[in-house]
């Protein structure tokens, strides 16, 4: 007998808000286990965008992994709420590093990360030069730690 | 003359051996036929997995296997009268992993026990697989079907087909791994 779980993640914003007024920003769901942050940078002051997010897993540990689609200067990392399922260890890193800049883990005394968690994303951006504008895409999505996309 | 003494005690000899052979033969059973028991499989290989369109869901009472197995039990000879039914089970090795996980993470990540993986014998209700019969480990077995052995069906066939179910119930936060398992099915009779 092969019987198979398969890995249910599950990455999706809910409103967000900018801290600012040098950037605007617009969040669209391109599936259940990511989104797409357009924004629009007007001026040489730095943004900060907050994507609060609910995730849910059923791995024992998994990614979020972000990418710019062109040279975006800035840095993201999530925020967790707190849950005693999963554990999520994140750092600032730069967008245009690796794209993983955090990681779903179980919870002490637990064996996966399985689980429902709210957070918050934070999307440091800098600004433009010569206050002109520019406009930049963030996809951000979930994933089984080990698997890539 | 001197020969005939010889020849006399010879015959009383075999006679004597047919005596033995008679009432050695007046002790057995009706037939010194051969026995034989014997379960055949229709398949080897139930599954759930997306490529059979249907991968477990954790949580969910129902997850029906890929397909049914159809087992063939026949028999002949038997002895009638015998003080055990002849009887088929099927059973794991293990009541508390049945289908083990294969991820690396050792001992420490969920398995699906035997009471979760249920049998429905020729269309009748599912039943778990949590007897303790005379195969398999404690709680990890299911009887196919019995019967006692009479004289009119000391030879006789029997045909069951199972449809096999993983009720996750009880198991609603079962990671995302891929389980494997064997599932015996074994016959006996008292012979």
């Amino acid at each position: 007998m092969m019987a198979t779980v398969l890995p249910n993640l599950k990455l999706q914003p809910k409103i967000f808000a900018v801290r600012d007024g040098v950037v605007w920003a617009q969040v669209v769901a391109e599936g259940p286990d990511r989104f797409l942050v357009h924004a629009r940078i007007t001026g040489d002051g730095k943004s900060l965008l907050l994507i609060p997010v609910s995730l849910s897993s059923n791995v024992k540990s998994f990614t979020l992994r972000a990418a710019s689609t062109d040279s975006t200067n800035g840095t993201v990392r999530m925020v967790s709420d707190g849950s005693d399922k999963i554990t999520v260890l994140s750092s600032q890193k730069p967008l245009q590093s690796s794209p993983v800049f955090a990681l779903g883990l179980p919870a002490a005394g637990r064996l996966s990360a399985g689980g429902t968690l709210n957070g918050t994303i934070e999307i440091a951006l800098a600004g433009v030069a010569d206050g002109g504008t520019k406009e930049i895409s963030i996809r951000v999505n979930i994933s089984q730690n080990g698997t890539s996309e | 003359m001197i020969n005939s003494a010889p020849i006399m005690i010879e015959n009383g000899r075999r006679q004597v051996f047919y005596l033995i052979v008679c009432a050695l033969a007046l002790c057995m059973p009706g037939c010194l036929c051969a026995q034989s028991l014997t379960v055949a499989l229709s398949g080897n290989l139930v599954t759930w997995t997306n490529a059979t369109g249907n991968p477990l869901a954790p949580g969910s009472a129902t997850n029906n296997g890929s397909a049914p197995i159809v087992v063939t039990t026949a028999w002949s000879n038997l002895n009638p009268g015998a003080a055990k039914p002849l009887t088929v089970w099927a059973y794991f090795g293990s009541a508390s992993a049945a289908l083990a996980h294969l991820s690396a993470c050792g001992a420490v990540c969920p398995d699906i026990p035997s009471s979760a993986v249920e049998l429905r014998i020729n269309g009748g209700p599912l039943s778990p697989i949590n007897q303790t019969g005379p195969f398999g480990a404690a709680g990890a077995a299911r009887q196919i079907f019995s019967v006692r052995i009479v004289g009119s069906n000391k030879t006789g066939i029997e045909v069951d087909t199972l449809a096999f179910n993983i009720n996750l119930s009880t198991l609603p936060n079962l990671p995302a791994d891929s389980y494997s398992g064997t599932l015996f099915i074994q016959a006996q009779a008292s012979p």
